[in-house]
Parts: structure tokens; C-alpha cells; sequence
């Protein structure tokens, strides 16, 4: 076999260089910049702060935290858990949000356009986060109080999402209509006239 | 034989080429997480409402805060050995839980009782009487608890216990802020504002006794 010269072997060895060294930091360089973009904590802003809500309506309701720990391949055993859960609804109006341009005076007349109604709070008190049912296999250990509660992070997460769908809203301002207008019938006036307007708001 | 070393690394390169991309499509799991622990994900339950109670709360002022509390007792697991002076000497075990509380006070005045009595107008003057401010509720939320350290075998009671004291400590800091007075003066000038946009030239808002 005819052996290359000197010259072209390291012409040929720099070429495959090149090459590998591109195959093998292609991908790195791919998922570098890709980047993995982890969303930036909101801040909690600490100490004393000014609110204008009416609080109207409340919904207390009732959740089941259903689930079973058997995700992880090399964990032998599985567990399962059943929790239940109460949580409060308040919804209610920003009453700051009524201003001078909202309100009409025509003698014992009055007609009113309140803001739309916005979730408040969600609470759920620790007292009302109960387990019901455990199963936890011989190999595994039983739910720590810190796994219980991330199971009831994310059945508070559920209920916040779904206060829409549960009507709080409409309610909320249908009884902040009547608070209203009970309110004005005490001050004296007689035709009493109340509108929703500005667009709708959910809880940050 | 360069050849094929060339033809080998090609491959090689190549299926470290696509492990990467299928890695970042999440069609495989990543090497730092094939022997992560999977979380424990809870079912879509219902929601059932239980009550519906009106309200007639304004809600003033908020106090956002953030408590640590701890809870130690004798647990039943090996007792540690610490050196005493020229000896040793053997502790109980002690189990310990650490958590942090981040949760807030809402204050304000409940307007529900406020009856024809407590207000009075006459022509372009209205005077109105307001209950005082009071501490409405307040919210730890299961967001807002985090174990710090949870050492030994700890009781769903127990837990339930740390936590109330959380949040009785987080009370009693906004009460020390004056977060009472705060909501009373802002309650005052919310419903000032209100009756002035009604109209009314001159507005008197007292407190009851």
C-alpha cells in the first residue's frame, strides 16, 4: 500500500480535526444558547400596604388532594395519599376605582357605575388541610409534613384558578350592588340606579 | 485506519449530536434528572362549594410579613454523643421542626352593621358613624410555608400547632405597626372621597364608642 506524503497526511488530520471539534461543540453550543431560562421570583414586598377593596361575597369550598407517589423508577413501592382540603373565597370591588366620573346626582337620583368584581384572597387555614388516608409501601418512607404541604400548594394553585368558574365574581357584585345601594337609601336617596363597568381584574 | 476512526467519531458525534437535541425537546430526560425524584403531582378533584356568605368588609390596609418559628422534643431515635469539658457526654435525641411563615394581615371596618342611625344628612352635609378598624383576616396559605429543617417524626397536630403560632406571630407584628390606626384613617378617607363624589359639600366621619 502506497503510503500519503507527509504533507497531505497533515492536511487530511487537520481537516478531521476540524470536523470533530465542530461535531462536538455544535451541541454544546446549541443547549448553551438555548439557555435555560428559570422565571424570576416575584418579590414580596414586605411591611405595610394601602387597599380600598369592599369585600362582598365569600365561598368557602371543599377539595379532595388525591395522589400517589409511584413516578420514580428506582423507588420501590408506591404511596398514596388522600387529603382534604377547605378554603375561603373573598371577592369583592376596588372602591377606589369609583371616582367622581362614575357617579350621577340628579336631585333624590343617583345611578352608579362600580368596577367589576376581583378575586381578593384565597385562605386556607392549616387547621383545614387534613390527611385522611395513607398507603405508604415497606421500602418508602411515610409523607413528611413538608410533601403534605406541596400537595396543598398545588390544591390551592386549582381553587385560585377555578374562582371564575365557581361564580364568586358575579356574585361579588350583584352584593356589592345591594351594600351600595342599601348605603344610598340610608343617605336619603329615593331612584338609585347601579351599573358595572371597568373591565375585569383576577388575583395577581 | 484513520478512516475509519474518522467513520467512528463521526457516529459518535452524530448520536451525541441528537441526544442533546431530543434532550432539549424533552423527548428524553436530561442526565441530571434520571435519578431526580418525580413530583408528586395531585389529581383534578372537584371543587365543591359548602356556603356562600355575603360580606361587607373594606379592606384597607395589608401587612405582608414573613415568621420563623421553631419546635424541638425528645425524639426516639440514637442519642448524639458531645464532648463535656474532659468527657463525653450522651444527649437525648432531639427532633426538630424549623419553618418560615410568609402570609398577610388585612384590616379594615366591616360596614355590615351600619343602620339608618348612623347616618345623617341634611341638604349638601352628610355625618356618618363608622365601626372601628379591625383585623379582618389573616392568610398563611400553603404557599406561603416552607419546612426549613424537619428532623424525627412529626404529627399532622403538631405541624397544625408551629403554623397557628406562625400565624398568631405574624398578627400580633401588624398590630405592633399600627396596622389598626392605619386602616381607620384610610377607611375614613375611602368613604370621604365616596360621599364627596356623591355630591355632599361637607362629610363628618366619626367612630363609634
Amino acid at each position: 500500500m502506497q503510503s500519503m506524503p507527509v504533507y497531505k497526511r497533515c492536511y487530511v488530520n487537520c481537516r478531521m480535526r476540524k470536523y470533530l471539534i465542530f461535531l462536538f461543540v455544535l451541541p454544546v453550543l446549541i443547549t448553551n444558547c438555548a439557555g435555560n431560562k428559570t422565571p424570576s421570583k416575584t418579590d414580596l414586598v414586605l411591611g405595610l400596604q394601602k387597599m380600598s377593596d369592599l369585600a362582598t361575597a365569600e365561598y368557602v369550598v371543599t377539595k379532595l388532594i388525591k395522589a400517589n407517589d409511584d413516578k420514580t423508577w428506582y423507588k420501590a413501592g408506591d404511596r398514596k395519599i388522600l387529603m382534604s382540603c377547605k378554603a375561603s373565597l373573598v371577592a369583592g370591588i376596588d372602591f377606589s376605582k369609583i371616582t367622581e366620573n362614575d357617579i350621577n346626582v340628579d336631585g333624590k337620583n343617583i345611578s352608579i357605575t362600580i368596577p367589576h368584581a376581583k378575586l381578593i384572597y384565597v385562605d386556607i387555614k392549616p387547621e383545614d388541610v387534613k390527611t385522611v388516608y395513607q398507603e405508604v409501601s415497606l421500602f418508602r418512607n411515610n409523607f413528611s409534613s413538608e410533601e403534605k404541604n406541596n400537595l396543598a400548594k398545588q390544591a390551592e394553585r386549582q381553587i385560585t384558578a377555578s374562582a371564575d368558574s365557581l361564580g364568586i365574581l358575579v356574585t361579588a357584585e350583584s352584593n356589592a350592588s345591594i351594600f351600595i345601594n342599601n348605603f344610598l337609601r340610608k343617605q336619603g336617596f329615593e331612584n338609585i340606579s347601579i351599573s358595572s363597568g371597568s373591565p375585569k381584574q383576577t388575583l395577581q | 485506519m484513520r478512516k475509519s476512526l474518522f467513520k467512528y467519531s463521526l457516529i459518535v458525534a452524530v448520536i451525541l449530536l441528537a441526544i442533546f437535541l431530543f434532550q432539549k425537546i424533552n423527548w428524553l430526560p436530561s442526565f441530571n434528572n434520571i435519578f431526580k425524584s418525580q413530583p408528586v403531582v395531585i389529581e383534578e378533584t372537584p371543587i365543591i362549594i359548602k356556603q356562600i356568605n355575603t360580606l361587607a368588609q373594606l379592606v384597607t390596609v395589608t401587612y405582608t410579613d414573613e415568621v420563623v418559628m421553631d419546635q424541638a422534643k425528645t425524639g426516639n431515635g440514637i442519642p448524639s454523643i458531645v464532648s463535656a469539658g474532659i468527657g463525653m457526654m450522651m444527649l437525648p435525641p432531639t427532633d426538630r421542626l424549623v419553618m418560615i411563615g410568609r402570609g398577610k394581615v388585612l384590616a379594615g371596618i366591616d360596614l355590615k352593621n351600619i343602620t339608618s342611625a348612623d347616618v345623617k344628612t341634611t341638604e349638601d352635609s352628610i355625618h356618618l358613624t363608622l365601626p372601628h378598624a379591625t383585623i379582618l383576616n389573616t392568610i398563611i396559605n400553603p404557599s406561603g410555608f416552607e419546612t426549613f429543617d424537619e428532623k424525627g417524626s412529626w404529627s399532622e397536630t403538631e405541624v397544625i400547632a408551629l403554623k397557628l403560632k406562625l400565624k398568631n406571630e405574624l398578627t400580633q407584628r401588624a398590630i405592633q405597626q399600627n396596622i389598626l390606626r392605619q386602616a381607620e384613617k384610610r377607611s375614613k378617607n375611602i368613604i370621604e372621597t365616596f360621599l364627596k363624589a356623591e355630591g355632599f359639600k361637607k362629610v363628618d366621619i366619626s367612630l363609634n364608642n
